[in-house]
């Protein structure tokens, strides 16, 4: 391992836990500080792991960690500065299809900007799992590692994420119209 | 069917994630081909799901990877650090020691009397530093401040 695995991983897996770092503190400044604080960790580890897999959850274990930790510091877990950094949340969205419709483009960007509105109103422990497993792809058995949970509670608890996002969309959807 | 909507709610997201065993993925498989509610169900958290998967990733600069690497000048900046401090400090022992022994005032006698409980106590000190590595070494996540 050492320099040189370190930083092909690095730059293979560090821009989705970056973007999932930024989910959760919603501030770029924020985010990068964090992501230097853990690869600092992760370098002063005397073995790190060879598999690139293995090295992906750690690294998102160790950001979200220290994520949380720096939340913790700032006392900014629920949405109080929501507003202030709306800008991570409107970016645009690129699709691969229906770019010949116009009004199905529109009707997409609107679901879109609900689920993120949604996502942006959930508990962090069900805005999290749903990042993990739908936004960023690891497994069930990936997430318990990283989330420190048994593996056994990972689908109830994604289920009940799922059902949250599900009702506050509807809830969003109601006060639209 | 009340009662088996409930079995299968939760294994619906499962499903989807296909994290399913064999078994319980065609229980989900026949339950929603019949169960209207639990279709919808199914269908909509696949929407999310499908919704979540496209949400656009935040990148950052090329140069602020760079910066996440091992730095190889704060590395190299690192060990050189370590080797003047280690050679400068063998430096000053060797000399203390030249300087001790070549003492004519002092006996050979003393001389030994004097150096044997500093030698115990440095060969003792080398192997806790040994054994440290060792640990060091063989502990595998030791030190993630998780
Ligand atoms: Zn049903």
């Amino acid at each position: 391992m050492r320099t040189q695995l370190f930083n092909q991983y690095i730059l293979q897996h560090s821009s989705g836990a970056f973007a999932m770092a930024l989910q959760m503190l919603r501030s770029r400044e924020e985010a990068k500080d964090v992501m230097q604080d853990a690869c600092c960790a992760l370098l002063r580890q005397a073995r790190l792991p060879e598999d690139s897999q293995q090295f992906r959850m750690l690294l998102y274990k160790v950001v979200r960690n220290k994520a949380i930790d720096r939340l913790r510091a700032l006392k900014v877990r629920q949405s109080d500065s929501f507003a202030e950094h709306e800008e991570t949340l409107a970016l645009p969205v690129s699709f691969s299809d229906g770019g010949g419709n116009p009004e199905a483009q529109i009707q997409l960007q609107q679901q879109m900007t609900l689920l993120k509105t949604a996502l942006s109103q959930l508990s962090a422990e069900h805005r999290d799992i749903l990042l993990l497993k739908d936004w960023q792809g690891f497994s069930y058995a990936e997430i318990a590692e990283i989330l420190d949970i048994e593996p056994g509670t990972v689908m109830s608890r994604l289920h009940r994420a799922r059902l949250a996002i599900r009702e506050q969309m509807a809830r969003l959807d109601e006060d639209c119209e | 069917m009340q009662h088996n909507c409930e079995q299968v709610e939760t294994l619906i997201s499962g499903y989807i994630d296909d994290e399913l065993t064999q078994q319980q993925s065609q229980q989900v498989f026949i339950h929603i081909e019949s169960c209207a509610k639990c279709q919808a169900l199914y269908q909509e958290l696949k929407q999310i799901q499908s919704g979540l998967a496209a949400m656009e990733q935040a990148t950052m600069k090329d140069s602020e990877i760079q910066q996440l690497m091992s730095d190889k000048w704060a590395t190299t900046s690192g060990a050189l650090g370590w080797l003047l401090l280690i050679g400068s400090v063998s430096l000053i022992v060797g000399f203390i020691v030249v300087q001790f022994f070549a003492n004519d005032q002092l006996s050979l006698a003393m001389k030994l009397f004097i150096s044997a409980p500093i030698a115990g106590v440095l060969f003792l000190l080398l192997s806790v530093l040994r054994q440290r590595l060792i640990a060091r070494k063989n502990d595998r996540y030791k030190g993630v401040d998780l």
